[in-house]
């Protein structure tokens, strides 16, 4: 696990703005009509593509690998709640763009998580 | 991806190189790097040198020849060349068609090479040429990942990142036993994504 506080900082900034952006490019893109599953499907496309472009953006001063998969992931987690909630009621973006980025720091958590477990000589 | 194309594609990547790997990266990978670089001992190949951005993390005092296959990239690499504390040379050349003779270099070094070297394979067989008889293959690298769903996001976004820059889905690992080096050790930086490969040269 990252243990840099200003990479730690980055993490965390990263994968918010990742799951951010995911949950508003989902919420462009995925109208209250929508039912629930595309609309969740087309939130984890959009928000991947979006996650990618915030960790390219955040690349430069905080890593690249370490960057960009969380940004990834942080971005599909963002467009699936932001696809759950325009597709279930209709939310506005404020509330798409504040519900995205909790996921987005539990994204951040899964990655530390895993990373504990595989850091060190592979097996 | 013939070679002409590959040093086109790297000489148009020097411009933005070192915004895009200069900081925030390197000081990401640096201590990493130190480490590796650490075990540097007797006449050392470093491939792929780019604009230089390893020579920092390099022990002082060692006998290094570098190459990289895009002129671009070793004219930036040029005053980090100069400044390095011991014997450095740098080379236009490619990994496939080295000219240095059989069981030239005690160790060879790359820094995220494996991933843009067109023919895997066909490149470390030629460092095993070069390379004495047991003689040490240390590489810092990134690869593609075998945990869900990072295997996934990494294949996607291949398609695009192989002619701007990396490929991001390989196993170097097996590439370098499939060349006929040893594994020593496979150790981990980020997930399964970045790692070090220290590796051996068969003695016969």
């Amino acid at each position: 696990m990252e243990r840099r506080l200003y990479f730690i900082i980055g993490d965390i900034l990263n994968c918010a703005l990742a799951a951010g952006a995911g949950g508003w490019l989902t919420w462009l893109v995925v109208t209250d009509g929508w039912p629930i599953l595309p609309a969740i499907a087309a939130g984890m496309v959009v928000g991947m593509m979006a996650g990618m472009l915030v960790g390219l953006f955040c690349s430069p001063f905080f890593g690249i690998m370490e960057v960009i998969l969380p940004a990834a992931l942080a971005g599909q987690m963002g467009g699936i709640v932001g696809g759950l909630i325009v597709a279930g009621y209709g939310g506005g973006l404020n509330e798409v763009f504040l519900s995205a980025i909790p996921a987005g720091l539990l994204t951040l958590i899964f990655v530390y998580l895993l990373q504990a477990r595989f850091r060190g000589e592979a097996k | 991806m013939t070679d002409s194309e590959t040093r086109e594609k790297w000489d148009n990547a020097s411009r933005l190189f070192d915004l895009m790997g200069g900081f925030g990266p390197e000081k990401r990978w640096r201590p990493y790097k130190e480490r590796l670089f650490s075990a540097m001992n007797g006449k050392i190949l470093f491939m792929a040198v780019g604009t230089g951005l390893d020579i920092s993390c390099f022990p002082p005092g060692h006998d290094i020849t570098g190459i990289d296959i895009s002129p671009k990239m070793l004219e930036k690499a040029a005053p980090r060349i100069a400044a390095y504390p011991g014997r450095m040379t740098a080379r236009v050349m490619d990994v496939h068609d080295m000219d240095f003779p059989d069981a030239a270099f005690d160790q060879v070094y790359t820094s995220c090479t494996f991933c843009s070297v067109p023919d895997p394979i066909g490149g470390l067989k030629a460092i095993r040429r070069v390379l004495k008889p047991g003689g040490g293959l240390k590489m810092f690298e990134h690869t593609g990942s075998r945990i869900f769903p990072f295997n996934l996001i990494l294949n996607l976004m291949n398609p695009l990142c192989r002619n701007v820059g990396p490929e991001v889905n390989r196993d170097t690992p097996a590439n370098v036993r499939a060349a006929g080096f040893t594994i020593g050790k496979v150790t981990n930086i980020f997930l399964d994504v970045v790692k070090t490969i220290e590796a051996a040269a068969p003695i016969t």
